[in-house]
């Protein structure tokens, strides 16, 4: 293999072309792992052995004539906080968890597996997606593939990271305040939060019951679009997986706006909140090229913002210490030092302020859907500012991640690469109606259509080799 | 032990949740942070509205 394809698309084709073989494409992405990821910290275990045979076997299907759609032979990285029939799942602590026991696939695996899929290994991320960074773990340590000393966002760490470094070309992450959309925007790369209970979440670890959700992470929107498809529909190993119809998420990806109404929430995403001037200015460049693509753009505000924010952190503080609780007590010591304490958090949370955050919810929900009458989407920076070093106060950042308030209301949001600014990548938020992933798809790929941020990689003294 | 340090300290004994003096310190510092946005929810907007929890007696 001379040039590794960089998306799903590219790769698909050159497999049936008969240019490529999924084999040689597995281990080239194998081999670049083991030469590169001491220093990325992107696997929490790779499947070295099953691969390159899953790949084998894609190989001869394909020549055979059974062709199993597009994710066939495709090597695909997944969250360690999804089963996955190879091993257990770490959700990236020592403290063992019981939901996703060894030897079986997650629904979202299981249909991935089945599509041709080549699992590749699972990936690193924050302690069962809440903690940060923390090196006495003895566990891998994300970083990020454009400058080794900052953070790959989190928690869909390794996923993100992998994707943006060649380790695979297509990851699966999960969100609940933003896990998906936070990494990608940090790395370069697409991820598209679902609208919850679009994707099942069987067999994956929960953070928050109410609030998790399970989604394609890709270079491309297009990619995104393709892993949506196989992965999307109700599941009756999940009460939460809904019976919505599942469109086709490519119809409608033509790169034609017209007609499209954008909204822009910059009353909570500008200056005035801290968010770095740089990057707003990214994001406003997308917004113009969304424009010239024929989408009408104005300005819109979440009036409840700031409410929507705090009932967020209010839920899932206290569904995590509902789930946490007992190894809380029983494990505090085997805990990361930083997530044991953000998990303990939700113990100063208490009936009432449950209730009255789902309360607040109700009304948010009622607030967003009226302007997603009179716009089609919402569009917001991902992130306030640039992927932080890694020795960063994270707790202090928290108010520049824009992403739990679309966990709130459970409704679509992508994040898309949109420039660099010092030289790390920059992602804008495209939020939809419920169960609309299709516009948000639409829109994030004209975008993508007229620029090329999505396909860059990292490069410079300070980048993975 | 100031008020909201025993507040905290009988909050973790009730868990039967065992930390460090330092970590103690960490908690009690971002209990009066995590009380304020759980008191900033109680908004008289919210009074029409129903908690946005799913339940069917049916399932």
């Amino acid at each position: 293999v001379t040039r590794l394809p960089t998306t799903i698309v590219e790769a698909a084709a050159a497999l049936r072309a008969g240019g490529l073989k999924s084999v040689d494409l597995t281990r080239s992405m194998l081999e670049r792992a083991a030469a590169i990821d001491d220093q990325l910290g992107c696997f929490i275990v790779r499947f070295d052995e099953t691969a390159l045979a899953a790949a084998a076997e894609a190989d001869d299907e394909l020549a055979a004539g059974a062709d199993r759609g597009p994710l066939h032979g495709i090597p695909v990285g997944i969250k360690d906080l999804l089963a996955a029939r190879e091993g257990s799942t770490t959700a990236h602590s020592l403290v063992p968890s019981k939901v996703a026991p060894p030897g079986v696939d997650a629904e979202v695996v299981a249909r991935l597996r089945g599509a041709g899929a080549v699992i590749i290994g699972k990936t690193t991320l924050s302690e069962y997606a809440f903690g940060a960074p923390d090196p006495s773990a003895g566990l891998p340590l994300p970083r990020n593939p454009w400058d080794l000393e900052h953070w790959p966002g989190g928690s869909s760490s390794g996923t993100a990271s992998g994707l943006a470094a060649g380790l695979f070309l297509g990851g699966i992450g999960t969100d609940t305040g933003g896990s998906i959309r936070i990494p990608a925007a940090c790395c370069g790369i697409t991820g598209l939060k679902p609208t919850y209970g679009r994707v099942p979440k069987s067999r994956c670890i929960p953070l928050a019951y109410s609030l998790d959700t399970v989604g394609p992470m890709a270079r491309t929107v297009e990619d995104c679009g393709l892993m949506l498809q196989l992965i999307s529909g109700p599941a009756p190993s999940d009460a939460t997986s809904a019976n919505a119809p599942v469109p086709d998420y490519l119809a409608g990806l033509s790169g034609d706006l017209t007609g499209v109404r954008v909204g822009v929430e910059r009353a909570h995403h500008g200056a005035g909140v801290g968010t770095d001037a740089e990057v707003i200015g990214r994001v406003e460049e997308a917004i113009a090229h969304l424009e010239q693509a024929g989408a009408r753009v104005e300005e819109v505000v979440v009036e409840r913002y700031p409410l929507a924010e705090a009932a967020n952190l209010v839920i899932l503080h206290a569904e995590a210490f509902s789930h946490h609780q007992p190894n809380l007590r029983d494990r505090w010591g085997q805990y990361g030092s930083f997530t044991r304490l953000l998990l303990t958090h939700g113990i100063f949370t208490n009936g009432a302020d449950y209730v009255q955050a789902q309360r607040v919810r109700s009304m948010v929900r009622a607030e967003t859907r009226r302007l997603l009458q009179d716009v089609d989407v919402i569009v917001t920076p991902t992130i306030g500012v640039t992927a932080p070093r890694l020795d960063a106060d994270f707790v202090a950042l928290m108010p520049m991640f824009f992403t739990g308030v679309w966990n709130v209301t459970g409704y679509p949001a992508l994040s898309v690469p949109v420039g660099p600014v010092g030289g790390l990548p920059v992602g804008m938020q495209i939020v939809g109606r419920p169960f609309d992933e299709a516009t948000v798809l639409r829109v994030g790929d004209a975008y993508q259509r007229v620029t090329d941020w999505h396909l860059r990689t990292p490069a410079g003294d300070r980048a993975v080799g | 032990m100031n008020n909201v340090e025993q507040i905290v300290a009988n909050a973790l004994d009730e868990a039967g949740i065992v930390v460090a003096s330092e970590e103690l310190q960490m908690l009690v510092a971002v209990y009066d942070t995590i009380r304020q946005r759980a008191a900033s929810l109680y908004v008289g907007d919210a009074e029409p509205f129903e908690p946005a929890d799913v339940f069917s007696a049916g399932d």
